[in-house]
């Protein structure tokens, strides 16, 4: 019998980690949802009630007539801010033969406190105000629910309606939060994933109404996923890593980068002709001309590494591999190389995801590695590939594939090249390895 | 308000179970005068530990409540059963551990709870070291 450990209130150590109490955590959150929920709600009111639904009205639902101006004055309702007011007298469209309406109106629907800055100065509004000499008509629109409310100009304040994007956005992350809290709230960390587990369809209560292999090794990644292709060689071709996205990220960063940099390169290489060099700038840009150099010389030498070795083919006797399991592996490298020396590897590596601060970064460590093939000194030939075989023996003492949202064991094969006058390459190909319980099924 | 007494054992004391056995034990809670408890949970799961940030899975779960049962006595001793799946097994990594556990989340009065933890190891992974380049 053992004492029972209370929850601490503020966290607990695990690991190299600290773990906050659940009930404080969605505290937080919860009041740090209601706050941006609220950080939301205030402007966005603000902007339907002063802008977007009076103008939206003035647009859709306001009744247009025409309207005699009768005098004119200008307001300074404080100092140094002043708004135009228009007397105006105007028949209503329902009763067009009842007398005339006498109103002041404001010349547009918008506030004046809320209108513009610029809308405030004496030089405009006298600028407005002299558009409407007494006794002219002009274009006007009057609500039918208030006939007294008459403008003078429809329009759309766009910055306003584009300042809506701000408030939802706080409103969707806050109602987000919100509704996370209150459906975990009081829930432990268990029942929350228990739940998770069943919606995802991960249900590990009816473990055995699964039916499907990869069912059977649950957080083992699922061997189909990487391609069922059959070999030449041997009975399973394994799919190449995809190296494309690392040639097409590189090539859109370098783009980016070095376009961005031409504008103020061509600042500097202008200021240095006219012979007022900006030092500041240049010591700016001096760094980045040498990330941007970086990154050229990166992307020519996987440009050099797609386009200047052939294709690298690996292919195993059977596949997912189980631990303990005895395996045969071929591969075969195309191109027109001399290499230097031409290494395959069994490897196995663990892949870290955390968090730190806003960042995502992800750690990786190799943990098991054993050397298959090697080979040094020699040529390949167009039209004749280089083709090794080996035996390959998966360790009986090591982990199994893993695959969860932040932690992965990952195996694969390394193919490690070094070529005369050529960048050395390296190309890797994912495999599954199932827990020693399933040898003798695939071996 | 003294934490309760909570009594966790796992049947065959054993700390290495192989998957496919099945893990079995019981629970009672002795909870002090006016300590009222609310709920427990039973669950048997893995989560990780390192450099990464935690992932959790349940494999078994059972929440026994007085909002869903009237009358329940948390004296009584409560056994719980569940066959160990295939994987993941239990892993010592340099950067990821993967560690099992039949976890007792004791729920009381004042939205209090207490945790008790039996560890227990899924498989026989020896220790991973890292290799360097």
């Amino acid at each position: 019998m053992q004492l029972a450990r209370s929850i601490r209130f503020y966290g607990k150590k695990r690991g190299d980690r600290r773990t906050g109490s659940n009930q404080l955590g969605r505290a937080v959150l919860g009041a740090f949802s209601a706050a941006c929920l609220l950080a939301g709600i205030i402007p966005l009111v603000y902007i339907l009630v002063e802008f977007a639904i009076p103008e939206w009205r003035v647009h859709h639902r306001f009744i247009k007539t025409s309207a005699r101006v009768v005098s004119t004055e200008i307001v300074e309702w404080e100092d140094d801010k002043f708004s135009p007011r228009i007397e105006l007298e105007y028949h209503l469209a329902t009763r067009p033969d009842a007398p005339p309406l006498v109103a002041w109106s404001d010349y547009e629907i918008v506030k004046v406190p809320s209108r513009g800055h610029q809308q405030w100065d004496r030089a405009h509004v006298d600028e407005i105000v002299a558009k409407f000499p007494p006794q002219s008509d002009h274009a006007a629109w009057y609500d039918p629910r208030q006939p007294e409310t008459i403008v003078l100009k429809q329009t759309y304040t766009w910055s306003a309606w584009l300042m809506l994007l701000l408030p939802v956005a706080f409103i969707m992350i806050g109602g987000g939060g919100l509704v996370f809290v209150v459906l975990t709230w009081d829930k432990s960390t268990e029942r929350l994933s228990a739940g998770a587990q069943r919606q995802s369809g991960m249900d590990l209560f009816q473990a055995h109404a699964r039916g499907g292999m990869s069912e059977q090794f649950p957080f083992v990644p699922n061997p189909d996923d990487l391609g069922d292709s059959p070999g030449t060689l041997l009975a399973h071709r394994l799919p190449p890593a995809n190296a494309e996205w690392r040639l097409f990220a590189a090539g859109a960063f370098c783009l980016f980068w070095n376009g961005l940099l031409g504008f103020f390169l061509t600042s500097v290489i202008q200021d240095f002709r006219d012979g007022r060099p900006d030092w500041w700038l240049v010591a700016f840009v001096t760094p980045c001309l040498v990330v941007g150099i970086g990154a050229v010389v990166y992307v020519g030498r996987l440009v050099l590494i797609a386009g200047g070795v052939g294709p690298t083919i690996v292919e195993v006797s059977a596949h997912p591999l189980a631990l303990g399991g005895d395996y045969e592996l071929a591969m075969s490298q195309t191109g027109r190389l001399r290499v230097e020396s031409l290494e395959v590897r069994l490897v196995c590596e663990e892949v870290a995801t955390f968090h730190q601060g806003t960042n995502t970064r992800t750690t990786v460590r190799r943990v098991y590695e054993q050397l298959l093939i090697s080979q040094q000194n020699f040529e390949i030939h167009h039209g004749l590939p280089f083709e090794a075989r080996a035996r390959l023996q998966a360790p009986s003492s090591a982990m199994h594939s893993f695959s969860a949202s932040h932690n992965r064991v990952e195996w694969k094969i390394v193919v490690h090249g070094v070529v005369k006058r050529w960048p050395d390459f390296e190309r890797g190909f994912p495999l599954v390895v199932w827990p020693a319980l399933a040898s003798g099924s695939t071996a | 308000m003294n934490a309760p007494l909570v009594t966790l054992t796992l049947h065959d004391s054993r700390r290495i179970y192989q998957p496919g056995e099945t893990l079995s034990g019981q629970y009672h809670i002795d909870a002090p005068e006016g300590s009222e408890t609310h709920a427990v949970e039973v669950s048997v799961l893995w989560h990780t530990e390192g450099k990464g940030d935690e992932d959790i899975a349940v494999h078994y779960f059972d929440r026994v409540s007085h909002d869903d049962r009237m009358g329940l006595d948390f004296r009584q001793p409560r056994v719980f059963s569940t066959v160990l799946p295939n994987s993941p097994l239990s892993y010592e990594g340099v950067l990821v551990k993967i560690r099992w556990c039949v976890r007792l989340r004791v729920f009381m009065a004042r939205g209090r709870q207490t945790v008790e933890e039996r560890l227990f190891q899924l498989g026989e992974v020896p220790p991973a070291r890292a290799i360097l380049p």
